[in-house]
């Protein structure tokens, strides 16, 4: 085998880890919630606050390339919604008009949209920042893709 | 709702307000007999209200919180909530604003009639709002003292039941107490409260103090309140709220970031509401120029080691 053969295989080898990095990753749309037990009588998408983190899609990593290889994090942007009564959260399914005034809060387990809705001076939505990341969105992307 | 009634007066009191439930959620109410009395007496205690623009801050460190202000102009009836992500406007000719800092339209008010008065802030914008629609009201009725009791229809999405509220004035237009029914679908509780008033607020524009307990946020204080003598149009523009939102989210993300710097030196991950945030340390910001050094190095020594072996 002559070198250029080698390099040839080294430089193949290279560009093909670098693609497989690139795709190996399948997107991902998956929404964190919270909804403190003490004002969740009625479980998900009741009560007065909850925060709520949407996860990026493929090609949101960051800045960091490393984090792509570690498989570790993925960029989420985060909220907290904060209401005061009669301000509530409502459920219902994704497909049907959002409610009027309606602030998008996530993607429920049972596939249901989960929004804030009542007069604007009740209710809050708190930006936690972009850019957060949390911990290995890998393996909920099928169920919670959207 | 039961602890409600037993705060309320016992037995006999629960029995009316299931009454009252019922006679509204089974006919429309006619214009109760004491609504032109009532609304004589807010005029009487609102001439010369002016307009009121106040903000509050959240209290103590931490990240979560922004700075939000309102506006309220007694003899229109306008008003406006300026959020960081969330804006909107009744102007003075009654339209309807909606949207974020960076642009607010006209859109339908998901909250008309007395729901959508700015009455937790401001408990006199229910009588005011009572002079312009009657939309949500069950019934007004003085109770033994001579205190006005005004019953009414809270906010409610779609299919929901509207939670029956309750406000008491004393005859002389001072706010007295709150009520509000539990609503089970949306996993609330009821409330029930006399009102307390932040110490620089005036009659009749009483502010109340901020009574919500979240357990993600901090605690709002009232930071800037100014009263103005007459009606301020000027202040219930599109283009006005918008500048004081920008306002307050360039405010706002100061302290985020003033936080997030902080934090970064401290613990992190502590906070069950918060994702962890990815920090990029030296060493990984230089991981991938080490790696393609290093694959050139050893490309390189390959290169040496085989033109050394041919070579010989």
């Amino acid at each position: 085998m002559n070198i250029q053969k080698l390099m040839a295989m080294g430089a193949s080898l290279v560009i093909a880890l670098a693609a497989a990095a690139q795709v190996a990753v399948p997107p991902c749309c998956k929404y964190l919630w919270e909804w403190p037990a003490e004002e969740n009588p009625n479980g998900a998408c009741a009560g007065l606050e909850a925060t709520s983190c949407q996860t990026g899609a493929q090609n949101v990593w960051g800045e960091d390339p490393m984090a792509r290889m570690k498989r570790l994090w993925v960029e989420a942007k985060c909220f907290l919604a904060l209401l005061e009564s009669p301000a509530a959260f409502y459920r219902q399914d994704c497909s049907d008009e959002p409610p009027a005034g309606g602030h998008f809060i996530g993607v429920l387990p049972n596939g249901q949209c989960c929004y804030a809705v009542g007069p604007e001076h009740n209710l809050e939505i708190v930006p936690l920042g972009t850019g957060y990341w949390v911990r290995d969105c890998i393996g909920n992307c099928n169920e919670y893709q959207n | 709702m039961g602890t409600r009634c037993a705060r309320r007066g016992g037995p006999d009191h629960c029995f009316a307000f299931a009454l009252l439930i019922l006679l509204a959620n089974s006919v429309a109410v006619s214009e109760p007999p004491l609504l032109d009395e009532f609304r004589a007496n807010v005029t009487e205690w609102t001439t010369g209200a002016g307009t009121v623009v106040f903000t509050r801050e959240p209290t103590g460190e931490g990240a979560r919180g922004t700075r939000r202000t309102f506006g309220f102009d007694a003899t229109t009836g306008a008003w406006f909530s300026a959020y960081e992500s969330s804006v909107a406007l009744l102007t003075p000719e009654g339209v309807y604003y909606s949207g974020t800092p960076d642009e607010i339209a006209p859109s339908p008010d998901p909250a008309p009639g007395l729901a959508g008065a700015m009455s937790r802030l401001i408990p006199m914008a229910l009588p005011l709002r009572l002079l312009q629609t009657t939309e949500g009201l069950v019934d007004i009725t003085r109770d033994a003292d001579g205190n006005w009791v005004i019953d009414y229809f809270g906010f409610a999405v779609r299919d929901r039941k509207p939670p029956l509220t309750r406000t008491m004035f004393s005859p002389q237009g001072k706010p007295l107490r709150f009520e509000m029914e539990a609503n089970p679908e949306a996993g609330q509780e009821a409330e029930a409260y006399d009102y307390e008033f932040h110490p620089d607020s005036r009659e009749p524009l009483l502010i109340t103090n901020d009574r919500r307990h979240h357990s993600l946020a901090p605690s709002y204080q009232l930071v800037e309140i100014q009263y103005f003598a007459t009606s301020r149009p000027d202040l219930f523009t599109p283009e006005a709220v918008l500048q004081i939102a920008v306002d307050n989210r360039m405010w706002s993300e100061m302290r985020r970031n003033a936080f997030a710097a902080q934090s970064s030196h401290s613990s992190r991950g502590t906070d069950p509401g918060t994702p962890i945030p990815y920090v990029q340390h030296r060493l990984s910001r230089a991981g991938w120029p080490l790696i393609i050094s290093g694959i050139i190095v050893v490309a390189i020594g390959l290169i040496a080691l085989f033109r050394a072996r041919m070579g010989k």
